[in-house]
């Protein structure tokens, strides 16, 4: 092997073959804008899921002042919830779903696209 | 890298790091992508795999700049995640291969070809090269491509890839070794 050859292999390694962009950085940016999309819906979707947990859950278990917190804020829903909660018939329960069910249905809206966003994406 | 460069890309990387910067990422990875896709293309020997492998580098590396101290450059960085993104699919593919052979007999696939047309402009003797590293283990295809086409020092390829310094610098010598047979071979044949 003469040193010349050696010099020859050594500037060919040097020197590599610059690959086409074909617009690899412009998905890759898309890429990363729909990742902070997802990160965001995954953020939302959990607040939506503790705000329902903490609405529909914590009047029978030892979350239960979190409902005093809210309703010191003036949220009505809180306060309906809790005067259902003392009465607590089925009747009431479906009073209060039906006068609720925008507020509930964009909640469970958001949750559900979270939930789809985080298990379906392709990134 | 020159200094200039080296100082644009460190205060590519601040901006991007602290202040959420979408612009200076995207001139990071507009910087890098043919450095990591090279790498990748040469480690996978798909380029269809190298893409999306790449891809998935940068997104990596955007979710973890924080983790990025600036201890080394920003182009090694990328470097040291696309080669453990690559051994994550090469051993999950092998996995698979391994899986198919039982359940069809068939041992080799044999390798994808490389297209010119992935490269801005390759010469013959490049193109050699490029199949020549092919036939190279993937230890030495990336020890060989650290060191003698990005230029990085034996001990920073050895950072790269997790590889003590004497593994690196047995592959680089290795690898060229097997090259010169190849390539020199191939040409003494033309010739004659």
């Amino acid at each position: 092997m003469t040193s010349q050859e050696e010099q020859w292999l050594d500037n060919l390694l040097a020197d590599p073959p610059s690959v086409r962009d074909n617009g690899f950085t412009d998905q890759t940016l898309h890429a990363i804008k729909r990742y902070k999309q997802r990160r965001m819906m995954v953020f939302a979707g959990a607040w939506s899921l503790a705000f329902l947990l903490v609405l529909f859950v914590s009047p029978w278990t030892s979350l239960q002042s979190w409902v005093g917190v809210l309703e010191s804020s003036n949220f009505s829903i809180v306060a309906q919830i809790k005067a259902q909660i003392a009465q607590s018939s089925a009747d009431q329960w479906a009073a209060l779903l039906s006068d609720n069910w925008a507020f509930i249905f964009a909640f469970l809206a958001i949750t559900l696209v979270s939930l789809k966003n985080v298990f379906l994406s392709d990134v | 890298m020159s200094f200039a460069a080296g100082t644009l890309e460190t205060a590519l990387v601040l901006r991007a790091q602290t202040q959420q910067d979408k612009q200076a990422f995207s001139r990071l990875v507009l910087m890098h992508q043919n450095k990591v896709r090279s790498f990748l293309l040469r480690l996978s020997r798909n380029a269809a795999n190298a893409d999306d492998l790449a891809q998935e580098v940068f997104i990596i590396a955007y979710q973890k700049l924080a983790n990025f101290r600036g201890s080394g450059e920003f182009g090694a960085w990328l470097c040291s995640i696309a080669y453990r993104c690559f051994l994550k699919h090469y051993r999950k593919q092998q996995r698979e291969n391994l899986a198919r052979d039982e359940f069809a007999g068939n041992a080799d696939e044999g390798l994808n070809p490389m297209a010119a047309d992935r490269y801005e402009s390759i010469s013959i003797e490049q193109m050699a090269l490029e199949k020549a590293l092919q036939q190279l283990s993937v230890a030495q295809t990336a020890a060989i491509t650290l060191c003698e086409s990005f230029g990085f020092s034996h001990s920073e390829a050895a950072a790269i890839l997790n590889q003590p310094l004497g593994t690196v610098k047995s592959n680089v010598k290795r690898g060229k070794q097997k090259l010169r047979e190849k390539l020199i071979g191939s040409r003494q044949e033309e010739q004659s």
